[in-house]
């Protein structure tokens, strides 16, 4: 018994490489072989293998990661992101396997035990789950060792679509030529550099007794996993429970309010099983299947919660919408409720002091989100820098703010107050003449060619000039081809009254902004 | 046959204003914190839980109106406004903290709208198409449920009251010289039986970017019930011609 504990468990490694990066690709639209380092902490945390062609590393600062390979795109590291893209491929696993445990996003771990029997071997489990990542992510590879340290190395190795099986008892011998800095502990593996201990076998040949008095427990877990007996155990998550409840009608029934009837049992048992979870249901969808082949789908969204008439309410409706009068137009064989929102029970309970407002918005907002999207609803702060893009930093609701520069400098260049109160996402053309209707320009060194005298907009609305200040000159990042801008700002009154924030760059006068 | 349909029209439509009336409240009922010189404007002394209100011509205003629920822990949403400037926001008085964001709701507009209208006290919106009477009136009971305040950022039919922000002056800017710093406007607000309410505001660095009154006068005004009909845009005329005359006889 005691031995069992501390053999390793034959472990299965399924890993995508650079998953940080293709998250990061993915999420902000670019190609994921070009080269691309992710943020964190001012150094790079992540890089795309065109990245490190060019020489970029782990762990390098950013400034010399961009002097390496000049056409270096660099992203913050998103935790929160990158688990929210890998969710579609745990899915996928857990159609086909249970038991899946994410190490973090872009690797996971199965028992290899139960899939390699069903599969009829660990090679053949290996390729064919291997194989449905792979539909999603087309470098994923399989590893299969004992304990996750070792089926990681060994899924590392493997290369894309391809499964690395190491047998049992011969993961110490397959971890021995790796550098010890693959532990991931940099204190404990730059003072194993300085001893003269340079590889994972070299650090597994030290008696293990030296090394618990050396370097304590956490040095003796390191070197077990050095010495191929990786105690950890794969801890499957727990998936999302069902909730679904399903009704079947045979033979077909042609009424609503039959439908209707015969929904509210089932519609208790749904609303029953949630409550016995501690949770409540705030969205829900309602598919339906009629004998003739069709049926609809739709998602019902509440402002507080589902109660059992409720959801026989929303069925109703939802039958009512193809249907003539009470009748319906075809028999309904199978109606399938599913919960789309549930939430914890405690925040919707009546306070018996103070109020939930707070978490009442919560609900409303994320509701909001399910209907439009994550990143259709925002909060703002404001950040540092010179444009107004700039200052105002958004960030989907749930998100926690992360501001890029600090607000706090002072900016030399950024506009004063007060600050345009409607700020155009996509600037508007203009063009500005002169008393004389020659176009207004500015040279090289920054004077004007004539004072503006009027102003005429794309619809061919035209506005005298009341008063103007400018040009006001913003040269940033001369040094950096991609990111160089280089524009004049003005602000104007016209004669209506209203005062303007224009801009002139390389493609012209545009209105930025408005004072209202 | 055809007059005495509209004459019957036209003592339905009396008879509604005079219920309409007579349903306003008497006494001074409770509001949402509003900015002191807002207050002053508008009809029942301050933003009242339930009702819409109609915002032409300036964000600020809109956002103005926030300032006061949002820092009394109020949340604010705005729907449907990607121009939404936040760094004004911000110098209004507006905390940010307390303000969401929905700047592309699309065709959903009126739902997210609606489902805002549930949780937060404030929500402004753009309208991307016209309003109908039906669809204010349904969104108006939602918000009288969850004593919600609707601002709208344009024209919006049954709102309590339309302000409007008129004659604005902007100081600070010269021939090439200068940068804004100030601006004074009117603000005017109508409300539904066309009693029409305005005073100078003054916004900028020397208000700490916060609407103040310049001049302490309230100015009132009643409109002829006829042109109380004839839409937004003849009636602000309406209403600036008769503060103009009501200005000239207080000063």
């Amino acid at each position: 018994m005691h031995r069992s504990d501390h053999s390793p468990t034959r472990t299965l490694v399924l890993w995508v490489p650079d998953w940080p990066v293709l998250a990061a690709a993915q999420a902000h639209g670019v190609p994921a072989d070009a080269p691309i380092a992710l943020r964190y902490r001012g150094m790079v945390h992540a890089c795309s293998s065109a990245a490190r062609a060019e020489g970029v590393r782990r762990g390098l600062r950013i400034r010399e990661a961009q002097a390496r390979c000049t056409s270096l795109q660099v992203f913050d590291h998103d935790p929160a992101l990158e688990a929210r893209l890998f969710e579609p491929a745990i899915t996928r696993l857990e159609a086909s396997t249970p038991g899946v445990q994410v190490l973090r996003p872009g690797v996971c771990a199965i028992r290899a035990r139960g899939v390699s029997r069903y599969y009829g071997g660990e090679q053949a489990a290996g390729l064919a789950l291997a194989g449905q990542l792979a539909e999603l992510v087309p470098t994923a590879s399989a590893g299969v060792a004992d304990g996750p340290f070792a089926a990681e190395h060994a899924a590392r190795q493997a290369g894309a679509g391809r499964v690395l099986v190491i047998p049992p008892g011969d993961s110490a011998e397959f971890l021995a030529p790796l550098p010890v800095s693959v532990l991931g502990v940099p204190e404990l593996t730059g003072l194993l550099q300085r001893l003269g201990i340079r590889t994972i076998g070299a650090f597994a040949d030290l008696d293990a007794l030296d090394v618990a008095e050396r370097f304590g427990a956490e040095g003796l877990r390191l070197h077990g996993i050095a010495s191929g007996s990786d105690g950890r155990r794969v801890q499957p998550r727990v998936p999302p429970e069902e909730f679904e409840t399903t009704i079947a009608f045979e033979p077909a029934v042609e009424r609503i309010d039959q439908a209707a009837f015969a929904f509210r049992e089932p519609a208790e048992r749904f609303i029953a099983q949630l409550t016995a979870a501690r949770l409540v249901c705030t969205a829900l969808r309602i598919e339906l299947e009629t004998d003739d082949g069709g049926g609809s789908e739709r998602e019902w969204l509440h402002p507080r919660t589902f109660s059992p008439a409720e959801v026989v309410d929303r069925l109703r409706w939802q039958l009512q919408g193809g249907s003539t009068g009470s009748g319906l137009l075809s028999g309904l064989v199978h109606v399938r409720v599913t919960p789309v929102s549930v939430d914890s029970i405690g925040n919707h309970e009546r306070a018996l002091f103070g109020d939930v407002s707070d978490e009442r918005v919560h609900h409303a907002l994320s509701r909001v989100q399910s209907m439009l999207g994550h990143e259709a609803v925002l909060t703002a702060t404001i950040g540092g820098g010179r444009h107004l893009s700039e200052r105002a930093v958004l960030v989907p609701w749930g998100e926690r703010a992360t501001v890029p520069r600090n607000p706090a400098q002072p900016w030399p260049g950024s506009l004063p107050d007060p600050q345009p109160s409607l700020v155009f996402p996509s600037p508007l053309p203009v063009a500005v003449f002169d008393e004389r209707g020659g176009e207004v320009s500015v040279d090289a060194r920054g004077a004007l060619s004539a004072p503006p005298h009027r102003l005429t907009t794309t619809t061919g609305g035209t506005r005298r000039i009341e008063s103007w200040a400018g040009p006001w000159p913003l040269e940033e990042r001369w040094w950096d081809a991609a990111a160089a801008r280089r524009e004049y700002r003005f602000q104007l009154v016209d004669s209506t009254g209203a005062a303007w924030l224009l801009v002139l760059d390389q493609h012209g006068w545009q209105i930025e902004a408005r004072y209202d | 046959m055809r007059a005495a349909g509209m004459e019957t029209a036209d003592a339905v439509r009396e008879l509604r204003d005079r219920i309409r009336r007579l349903e306003q409240p008497r006494l001074r009922e409770r509001t949402l914190p509003t900015l002191p010189g807002l207050a002053e404007v508008l009809p029942g002394g301050g933003l009242r839980p339930g009702a819409s209100y109609s915002i032409e011509g300036s964000a600020r205003l809109a956002m103005s109106l926030m300032v006061g629920p949002a820092s009394a822990g109020a949340w604010c949403g705005v729907v449907g406004m990607p121009e939404f400037g936040v760094e004004a926001a911000a110098g209004v008085g507006l905390e940010l903290e307390r303000v969401v964001l929905i700047p592309r709701p699309g065709e959903h507009w009126l739902a997210v709208t609606a489902s805002l209208a549930d949780a937060l006290s404030v929500v402004l919106v753009k309208p991307t198409a016209r309003v109908g009477h039906a669809t204010a009136s349904k969104l108006s009971a939602r918000l009288r449920q969850h004593d919600a305040v609707l601002i709208a950022f344009g024209d919006w039919p049954e709102a309590e009251a339309r302000l409007r922000l008129e004659e604005p002056r902007w100081q600070g800017l010269g021939q090439g010289s200068g940068h804004l710093t100030d601006c004074e406007a009117t603000v005017t607000a109508v409300d539904r039986s066309g009693r029409s309410r305005s005073a100078r505001f003054s916004v900028g660095e020397a208000s700490t970017g916060m609407f103040a009154v310049a001049s302490d006068e309230v100015v009132s005004g009643r409109l002829e019930s006829d042109t109380l009909h004839s839409g937004m845009r003849g009636l602000s005329g309406a209403v600036r011609a008769a503060g103009r005359s009501r200005l000239q006889r207080v000063s």
